[in-house]
């Protein structure tokens, strides 16, 4: 970078065809110097190919050695009125006391008026003009943009295109460390491409996630939900919609099933937590009373006070939380009717927002032992199968199978399957299905 | 999608029920004497017989009567026919035994 150390910027005019310009006083210590000389004088008509100017530099050094000077003669012309002198300091005069020049200028045409605009003197200190980090800032490179290389062969260009690819080349043979080295990037990238989930109900219900959602049901979701690609969703992802956190439990668990075929996509979700507490078979007082008039599954789950009235808050609740036409209605084949403790017929049945069975929590029938219990929803759900920690939440919550003339299941706040007298308040931690 | 089947009774009574599950849903004023074992020990279901049925329940809703039948299991079978055994010898023998 030229850093000036001394200058004249008085424009000068001069018609006498000469002007001298003495410089004296100027300290050598530095190896590289520059004399930048800018001149004026309009161009005749036919003197072009002259030169403009006759130039005779002179640098001569003063001390108590003997040292070298150095004369030079330039010629400035017509098209460029500007002369750049670069000089060095000999080793023999850096130790001057000082460095005097003296300039000599010339006109070679003497029919009009020259002007000597500027001179300056500069060191080059022998850093770059601009850093890197002043350079103008892009967002992407276009392939026919070019880089430096240097190397044996000296300095070579190359596009950023095949520089590219050279880079991918060198990345292709790698092995690093992948499977102690015998494994390329590319065959490692491959590898996992070949084992990964694919992109629908079946390759996301086998994968536990567990990522926050967000905090509302969007557009985005239910058209990745129709198109049965459902992006961006995986088991154990929430969403928290006005405080209820929900939990993706599954991907197309009832499709193709009931007594007509049910077609459209879909995602189960339960709330991590219940929604409130209530009874299977209400009393007056909304608290446990004993004997079998207070604790009857008689009818079945669908005969249930939960059923017909208990779980309209928790279906008003999510209805609001997803929008009424997320929240699908499906057929699934429930229990009816109970003979000898044991739920002895089954009907389909119109639905929601529902209690889950044993099966879909547990994976099992444990208390409520009848073929009866099972609806469409014949497995575990995946949310529990994957992650069974999302069946314990520290607190007891119903569930619809029927153990006996007295109770119906649930699960119980330490973790086990459980039944308790009907008439008993519990959690309501129902399951839906969202479009 | 419910199908309708036409129930012949022991005793001759035609019941026409929809079948939902494994629940018949009728208009006629059904009860347990008219689904006692005895009636339903040799029935019809659409022209199909069939042998030693049961009544699980029966409720109403809807203002529509809800019964399911069931087969009895082979021990139930076996036990009648040991009841009906002891019960001809008791006889023989002129005891009074209870069931």
């Amino acid at each position: 970078m030229l850093k000036e150390i001394w200058s004249m910027t008085t424009p000068t005019e001069f018609t006498n065809q000469e002007k001298v310009i003495e410089i004296k006083g100027i300290s050598p210590k530095f190896v590289h110097q520059v004399c930048v000389i800018n001149l004026e004088q309009e161009m005749p008509e036919l003197v072009a190919p002259l030169p403009a100017f006759s130039v005779f530099f002179d640098v001569s050094y003063k001390g108590s050695g003997t040292y070298e000077s150095t004369s030079e003669h330039y010629l400035v012309y017509w098209d460029n009125q500007t002369l750049t002198i670069p000089y060095n300091v000999s080793s023999e005069n850096q130790d001057a006391d000082e460095e005097n020049i003296t300039i000599e200028i010339t006109q070679m045409d003497d029919s009009g008026t020259a002007t000597l605009r500027s001179v300056m003197l500069c060191v080059d200190d022998g850093k770059k003009t601009t850093r890197i980090n002043d350079l103008t800032r892009i967002t992407s490179v276009p392939d026919s943009s070019v880089l430096v290389v240097d190397g044996d062969s000296g300095t070579r260009a190359i596009t950023y295109s095949n520089f590219a690819n050279s880079t991918l080349s060198k990345l292709n043979s790698k092995t690093f460390s992948l499977d102690a080295g015998k494994i390329t990037i590319p065959s490692a990238i491959n590898a996992l491409y070949k084992h990964s989930p694919s992109n629908d109900a079946g390759g996301h219900n086998g994968v536990y996630r567990g990522k926050d959602l967000g905090t509302s049901f969007t557009n985005a979701m239910s058209s990745a939900i129709t198109a049965g690609t459902f992006d961006d969703m995986y088991i154990g992802d929430y969403l928290t919609l006005n405080g209820h956190v929900y939990r993706i439990a599954g991907f197309n668990l009832i499709r193709r099933c009931g007594d007509t075929s049910f077609t459209a996509n879909h995602v189960c979700f339960v709330p991590d937590a219940t929604l409130y507490n209530a009874q299977m078979h209400n009393t007056e007082t909304g608290a446990y009373v004993a004997g079998d008039e207070a604790n009857t599954t008689e009818g079945g789950y669908v005969s249930s006070d939960m059923r017909t009235a208990n779980l309209e808050q928790a279906k008003q609740t999510i209805l609001d939380d997803f929008g009424s036409s997320h929240v699908l209605t499906y057929r699934d084949m429930l229990t009816t009717a109970v003979a000898d403790g044991q739920a002895s017929g089954r009907a389909w049945t119109d639905c929601q927002v529902e209690l889950m069975s044993e099966i879909m929590v547990f994976g099992t029938k444990v208390w409520g032992d009848s073929g009866f219990e099972t609806g469409i929803i014949s497995s575990q759900l995946p949310l529990f199968a994957l992650n069974p920690e999302m069946i314990h939440i520290r607190s007891y919550y119903w569930l619809r199978s029927i153990r006996s003339s007295n109770a119906f299941c649930d699960v119980s706040n330490s973790g086990f399957p459980n039944y308790t007298n009907a008439s008993v308040p519990h959690g309501v931690r129902p399951f839906f299905f969202v479009k | 999608m419910n199908e309708t089947y036409n129930i012949v009774l022991a005793d001759g009574t035609e019941v026409l029920a929809n079948l939902n599950g494994n629940c018949y849903i009728t208009e006629t004023d059904i009860d347990n004497e008219m689904l006692s074992d005895e009636n339903l020990s040799h029935i019809t279901i659409s022209g199909d017989d069939y042998f030693n049925y049961h009544c699980t329940n029966i409720w109403e809703q809807d203002d529509l009567k809800c019964f399911i039948l069931r087969e009895l299991t082979a021990q139930e079978k076996a036990q009648i026919k040991m009841d009906a055994k002891i019960e001809f010898i008791a006889m023989m023998c002129d005891i009074d035994i209870d069931f």
